[in-house]
């Protein structure tokens, strides 16, 4: 089973109205309150934060989602 | 498009590492806009856009040479602080593969991606479907029967193949999840409802090949035709 972390409602509506990278997933950049940026994570259903296997963040911890635009081509 | 930098954007760039040699790959906003895009930056002074013209503007550079392509690009009006390097990312790194062959279990390879390719109406009888771990999908409205703007799915026909031939939909569509998928929904737009169709291109270390189709603008009301079981 993933580590996965379930977003607010109020996050998930905001993701739900930006477009998909692919079927069932967005693509986000994640703002700590500790100031960590965590880079490209993947966000299932406009609801759940994939986390790697033993990370730990509390929804407390976001204070921002940013949406990625354009998707990674290089 | 291509851009050049104000110079304040290039003194950062300079401050800050390179992604590979002679170029950065950054995200940033532009001045009055919250919203993050990608570019590459040559020599900290000429961005370029990546998005689905990439290919023709690296051409632009290279058959016109670098000096001249600057001499005539607009600067571009990024927010300096909102500037961050962007790390490689190795797993999608093969999007712009250009072979062209239909490999085995009924995958394509190469070709274009959706978003690459150009928009056409549906022709209110085809039908697609959009493959799911949740039932609760949130890019479909259930209320009013319909997709979501900016919600991608993959057609009938290689779904049908996915099940006929019990391919691993994961890799065929190239999903970040490890969850097994559960459900289907079929979609019929109507003939008013515009889609761009083209190959799911390898990422997140699957090889991907199965058809996908996405729909900037959602569907119409009522082409939510059901919900089934994946398989079923």
């Amino acid at each position: 089973m993933e580590n996965k972390l379930k977003l607010k409602e109020e996050q998930i509506n905001y993701l739900s109205s930006f477009p998909e990278q692919g079927m069932g997933y967005q693509i986000v950049d994640i703002t700590l309150k500790n100031g960590i940026v965590l880079y490209n994570r993947i966000v299932f259903n406009s609801s759940y934060l994939k986390l790697n296997a033993t990370e730990k963040i509390e929804l407390d911890d976001i204070i921002q989602i940013d949406i990625i635009q354009n998707d990674w081509v290089v | 498009m291509i851009y050049k930098t104000y110079l304040s954007d290039s003194k950062y760039l300079l401050s800050i590492p390179e992604t590979g040699m002679g170029y950065q790959i950054i995200e940033g906003q532009l001045t009055g806009s919250y919203v993050k895009k990608r570019y590459i930056v040559y020599n900290c002074d000429l961005i370029v856009d990546i998005d689905t013209d990439f290919h023709t503007y690296k051409k632009q550079i290279i058959n016109r040479g670098y000096a001249s392509i600057l001499n005539e690009s607009a600067k571009l009006n990024l927010k300096t602080d909102s500037i961050r390097l962007v790390q490689r990312n190795y797993q999608n790194e093969n999007k712009y593969v250009t072979e062209s062959i239909e490999l085995y279990n009924k995958r394509h390879s190469g070709k274009k991606g959706a978003l690459e390719n150009p928009k056409e109406y549906a022709n209110g009888n085809e039908i697609f479907v959009r493959i799911s771990a949740y039932e609760d999908d949130k890019r479909i409205d259930f209320l009013k029967k319909k997709l979501i703007n900016g919600t991608y799915t993959t057609t009938h026909n290689d779904y049908l193949d996915c099940i006929n031939i019990v391919d691993n939909p994961i890799d065929r569509y190239a999903l970040p999840n490890d969850e097994n998928i559960k459900w289907a929904f079929y979609i019929q737009p109507n003939s008013v409802d515009i889609l761009q169709r083209g190959i799911v291109q390898p990422a997140f270390g699957h090889q991907g090949g199965g058809i996908e189709a996405y729909f900037e603008n959602g569907t119409s009301e009522n082409t939510l035709i059901t919900k089934r079981e994946y398989g079923k």
